[in-house]
């Protein structure tokens, strides 16, 4: 059985209030686990605490209540995860290539050492033409590309955070799969936010389904389409199937939190 | 491949517009369009001695300051010398007081709440009432002009560079931050790098308030350089020489401030597509 590397026990946190206002709670007792080259999704409407749930994993903050397992390493978690925010971030004055390899030099691999391993990376994923150039003279997608590479780059589980915000329904599409692939290749353990229901079902192998604000897991679902999956898929009945599961157990959340 | 198409296709629109149109309407923006202001900026000066009948030794007229120049020529040259290293100097006291009082105000509260009120209060100073000081102080050499140079220069470069690090987009650090980044490592690849730009806009201004600062050091208390060349000739009512002299001063100031451009666009890269000034004339397309 595969290894877990991180279990989140109900985790809570609150935002502290501005001022005299009350504190914000963003997590409530939130529970899951991901384990060795697993992609799990973690699906919620808007503002449910997605972001805020990586964030603690990532240890930019503290929760207030509940605990934060990484069972593989001894460290703590600052350096035990690689964590890709909403948007790229790529350095603009560093090219593609000293931007993807980044996370190693922070992680201690001598600059040279780095910049080999970027280098083959970027070239094993169809990217060695554009290692020199400039993040601005990159296109959406491919920015997206170089970062994700960056983030593959250290053996570490990833925290995406809607890692294909705000890229055209193509572009989207294309980099999906270009994910899928680069993860055959660098098989990391991938916590991955998104809000898009076919993204989630196309790439995940478990989906969490979070309840509007104080977020919390209402649901599980298990994707069983299979691996090595490519964009056939998105046609099959099966895949169908997994969607509308899973959009059920959305609407259902939303509604009991209505109601 | 998406980054390639949308490059063949600027490549395509610039070749259907032609290069030689091209090119005549770049030399017409770069070089015509600042070549008239000052034509016109000229005609102005002429016509207000017209028009309010100036004698020359309030005003003189463009010609009589070119003449003035021309007579002179490269016997300026020993006092442009002098005044361009009391600028640098002062520029580079200025940069190496300014960039460590931008880290720490950047970095911590009470410096920024302490030390900001006494750096804006040091431009409020008249500086003719500090030279006299500071000409006794350092008796006749030429580090009073330096040192009013760099009081000039330092206030820029500091309110600029301590805006840019600030300033840094948060999902930058984040990533790094993450991976277990000491604050020296967050400072070194993101903060400094992400401030370069507000540093060149702070020294762009430093070494322009540095001419004045050193030009107004030799004015009261230099035995050299433009300004206490300026004030020579100013005492000895030679007015056209002493608006001659001020000509000088600002090809001085123009070069400096090109190559603090030119080092900018040579050292930033990466910055080149959304700066707003002398870069533009060095622009690859
Ligand atoms: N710095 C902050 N201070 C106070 N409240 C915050 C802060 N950041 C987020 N929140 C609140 O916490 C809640 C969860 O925010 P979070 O960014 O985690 O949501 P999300 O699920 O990632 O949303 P989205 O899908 O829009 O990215 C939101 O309701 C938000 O208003
Ligand atoms: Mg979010």
């Amino acid at each position: 059985m595969d290894q877990t590397l991180l279990q989140l026990v109900d985790v809570t946190f609150s935002y502290p209030g501005r001022g005299r206002m009350a504190p914000v709670p963003a997590l409530d007792r939130l529970t899951l686990s991901v384990r060795e080259r697993e992609i799990v999704g973690l699906v919620g409407p808007s503002g449910c605490g997605k972001s805020t749930a990586l964030k603690l994993v990532a240890s930019l903050a503290e929760p207030t209540g509940g605990a934060i397992f990484v069972p593989g390493s001894k460290r703590s978690r600052l350096g035990a995860f690689t964590f890709m925010p909403q948007g790229d971030s790529l350095l603009p004055w560093r090219s593609a290539l000293d931007n993807a390899s980044l996370l190693l030099e922070v992680h201690g691999a001598p600059r040279a050492t780095a910049r080999r391993q970027a280098r083959e990376a970027l070239e094993s994923v169809g990217l060695g033409e554009f290692a020199a150039q400039l993040p601005s003279e990159l296109s959406g997608g491919m920015r997206r590309r170089v970062a994700l590479v960056r983030s593959f780059l250290p053996e570490l589980p990833v925290l995406l955070d809607e890692p294909f915000g705000a890229l055209d329904a193509i572009t989207r599409l294309d980099i999906q799969g270009w994910l899928l692939r680069l993860h055959e290749r660098l098989p990391r353990a991938i916590l991955l936010v998104t809000h898009d229901v076919d993204e989630a079902v196309y790439l995940a192998d478990r989906v969490y389904v979070m309840s509007p604000r104080p977020g919390r897991v209402i649901h599980e679902v298990s994707i069983d389409l299979g691996r090595p999956r490519s964009e056939d898929v998105i046609g099959s009945s099966e895949f169908a199937a997994a969607r509308a599961a899973l959009l059920r157990e959305i609407r259902r959340g939303m509604g009991r939190e209505a109601a | 491949m998406i980054a390639r198409d949308v490059g063949r296709t600027a490549a395509a629109t610039r070749r259907r517009t032609g290069p030689r149109l091209a090119v005549a309407l770049r030399i017409g923006r770069r070089v015509l369009l600042p070549a008239s202001v000052l034509v016109g900026c000229v005609l102005l000066w002429y016509l207000l001695i017209l028009a309010l009948s100036l004698p020359s030794y309030i005003l003189p007229t463009p010609l009589q300051v070119l003449r003035a120049l021309v007579a002179r020529r490269w016997a300026y040259l020993p006092d442009v010398w002098t005044t361009t290293r009391e600028i640098v100097a002062g520029f580079a006291l200025g940069l190496a007081v300014g960039l460590p009082l931008a880290v720490a105000i950047s970095r911590t509260r009470t410096f920024r709440d302490s030390l900001y009120p006494l750096l804006i209060s040091t431009q409020m100073v008249p500086l003719f009432a500090l030279a006299a000081p500071l000409t006794i102080l350092f008796s006749y050499g030429q580090m009073t002009q330096i040192l009013v140079a760099a009081l000039y220069a330092f206030f820029p470069i500091v309110v600029t560079t301590a805006d840019g690090l600030s300033r840094v987009d948060p999902d930058l650090i984040v990533p790094i931050r993450a991976a277990g980044a000491s604050e020296w490592r967050i400072f070194r690849s993101i903060r400094m790098p992400a401030a370069l730009p507000a540093l060149f806009s702070g020294s762009k201004l430093a070494v322009t308030f540095a001419v004045g600062g050193a030009v107004i050091g030799e004015w009261i208390g230099g035995q050299s350089g433009l300004g206490y060349w300026m004030r020579f000739q100013n005492d000895s009512l030679d007015i056209s020489g002493m608006y001659a002299t001020v000509v000088v001063l600002t090809l001085l100031g123009v070069t400096l401030f090109g190559i603090v451009s030119l080092a900018e666009y040579v050292l930033l890269p990466w910055h080149r597509r959304s700066r707003a000034d002398l870069g533009n004339l060095w622009r690859g397309t």
